[in-house]
């Protein structure tokens, strides 16, 4: 049995990733970064820093609040722009044997609808719909919290793509079931969730909040057991993969989610205070593995008893 | 970049709330510039916290730090620690004649190496240091300086006042060619002042609350004066932790 080759690789309903390790939009920039301290090819795909038709300059202001076991951020989606992503990042990531997954974020429906026709054209290998960033005035979490518009939003967008297209849900909704499913009948070939959930912080000297915006998005440790539950709740409403993250930090956080329902996991938070994350979770999986002595990681997911 | 364990040679403090902790310095470790910082990974919370570099020799290297919460006091009597960097670019180095430092408060610490360095390049040293309470690191700054002036919000062994009242003075009195400045926002929004009214070039080691320190969260940024907008946010950690005067947008 030991003989036989282990395999770690899924597939995410038209996306082959040779293992289930994603980093995390807005956590690992282009991967520039984190390339000179790990090796980039060890992961199975990047989730790049979220996308803008034009550059965005983001939040003024404090950005960020550390609070037990999480952090608290409000950067706004601040980047280069669709085109110099393009022009720049698309060449350096394919230098690696990973997946390129290409995180879309508009004011309006037609945005979105514009930068996944312009995606269409371009060497990405996914496009990431986030629907669920809770830090901007227009868009991102506004779409992602209604059923109604989560279907507008996505049926557009998949009009416009024949690439393999992930919705990206926001943890901020009462019941992630409805959302989950308007997402899927819209076409989506594949879910991710959590984005960030929203929170704050005050300054009690000041007697203001510490974010310019007052809200920003809380991630990290913190979030993980309801990052959990919504994974299993969505996995448990749909017929198409899902990838799950929030907080997860460890390779047995990993596991958890895979066990319940997650064809692969994205790190997040963790980069930042363990570049080696990635690395870790993945060699800690094989381990886990070896002692239960699982061939096919595709044997895990949602093996869960209950 | 080095991401490790290194030992923790000692730790001490210097005052109620500075400590300095001196740690073995990895033979594998790129040049350090001065103003480059590392991360240390704290005992609490989550994030790692971002330590400029205090003085380094070929097998050592000094965090001077002070605590202001849970994270740095977790830095404290740890018998080896890990750290990451070196990290973000730090200060030019001149061969100016006269070059002035304007340090405020832990501020001070980050002035050093650089201080070392301008009087290898036989540069005369005009070191301006202020504090909201006693000084630390006096003997050292007064062993480097050419002229040493220190002032405090509150010693009566000082001469209270600001440092960028006399760090004027003493601009207003010499010649000077270049100032590096580490210290409170507030602080700076002076130095950058007192750097346009008398023309002399000033670089500012910033400060910001990082999550990553190598430039991929974006939680660290500041205001420059380029790019689409009529500024840009720039990342402290990886477009800084050094910026000229000249290119900086205050807030405050």
């Amino acid at each position: 049995m030991s003989n036989l080759k282990k395999t770690m690789e899924v597939d995410l309903n038209g996306l082959t990733l040779k293992n289930p390790i994603i980093t995390a939009s807005g956590t690992y920039g282009f991967g520039r970064e984190y390339a000179e301290l790990i090796d980039l090819n060890e992961l199975g795909g990047i989730a790049v820093k979220g996308l803008t038709k034009e550059e965005r300059k983001g939040n003024e202001g404090r950005r960020l609040v550390e609070t037990p076991m999480g952090l608290i951020n409000s950067v706004g989606l601040q980047n280069p722009g669709v085109k110099s992503f393009i022009e720049n990042e698309i060449p350096f990531l394919r230098q690696f044997d990973l997946k390129i997954i290409a995180n879309i974020n508009g004011n309006t429906i037609e945005e979105y609808c514009e930068m996944a026709r312009i995606l269409d054209q371009e060497d990405v290998d996914s496009i990431e719909l986030n629907i669920s960033c809770p830090n901007v005035k227009n868009g991102g979490l506004a779409f992602g919290t209604d059923s109604e518009m989560v279907a507008r939003v996505v049926t557009c967008v998949r009009a416009a793509t024949g690439k393999h297209l992930i919705v990206k849900l926001s943890p901020n909704v009462t019941d992630i079931k409805p959302i989950a499913l308007a997402a899927e009948k819209s076409g989506a070939d594949c879910l991710s969730l959590v984005n960030t959930f929203s929170g704050m912080a005050i300054d009690i000297h000041n007697r203001k909040p510490f974010l310019k915006r007052g809200i920003g998005g809380v991630s990290g440790p913190a979030i993980k057991p309801m990052a959990l539950k919504m994974t299993y709740d969505a996995v448990k409403s749909v017929n198409i993969p899902v990838i799950g993250m929030g907080g997860i930090s460890t390779y047995e956080d990993a596991i958890e989610f895979i066990l319940a329902g997650a064809h692969a996991v994205a790190i997040g938070t963790a980069n930042f205070y363990n570049p080696e994350a990635p690395l870790t979770i993945k060699k800690g999986i094989e381990s886990y593995m070896n002692q239960y002595n699982i061939q096919d990681i595709n044997e895990l997911i949602g093996n869960l008893d209950t | 970049m080095f991401l490790g364990v290194v030992k923790v040679i000692c730790s001490k403090a210097l005052s109620e709330d500075i400590f300095e902790v001196r740690v073995e310095r990895p033979k594998e470790l790129a040049h350090i510039q001065p103003g480059q910082f590392f991360m240390l990974t704290a005992n609490a919370y989550l994030l790692k916290r971002p330590i400029s570099v205090s003085d380094f020799t070929s097998t050592q290297i000094v965090f001077t730090i002070r605590e202001v919460g849970e994270g740095t006091k977790s830095l404290i009597d740890l018998p080896e620690i890990q750290i990451m960097g070196p990290l973000g670019h730090g200060f030019e180095v001149t061969k100016a004649h006269n070059v002035l430092l304007i340090g405020g408060g832990i501020g001070v610490a980050p002035l050093l190496p650089i201080a070392k360095k301008c009087k290898e390049n036989q540069s005369k040293i005009y070191s301006t240091l202020g504090f909201r309470g006693e000084p630390v690191m006096e003997e050292v700054f007064d062993s480097i300086s050419d002229f040493l002036g220190i002032v405090s919000e509150t010693s009566n062994k000082y001469e209270n006042g600001y440092v960028t009242s006399l760090a004027d003075l003493v601009l207003r009195l010499n010649e000077i060619e270049m100032i590096y400045a580490c210290g409170p926002k507030k602080m700076m929004a002076e130095v950058a002042k007192l750097s346009e009214k008398y023309e002399v070039p000033a670089q500012l080691l910033l400060e910001e609350k990082m999550a990553c320190g190598i430039g991929a969260c974006l939680g660290c940024t500041c205001k420059t004066k380029e790019g689409a907008f009529g500024f840009k946010h720039s990342k402290v950690c990886k477009d800084g932790p050094m910026f000229w005067a000249s290119e900086v947008i205050f807030d405050v």
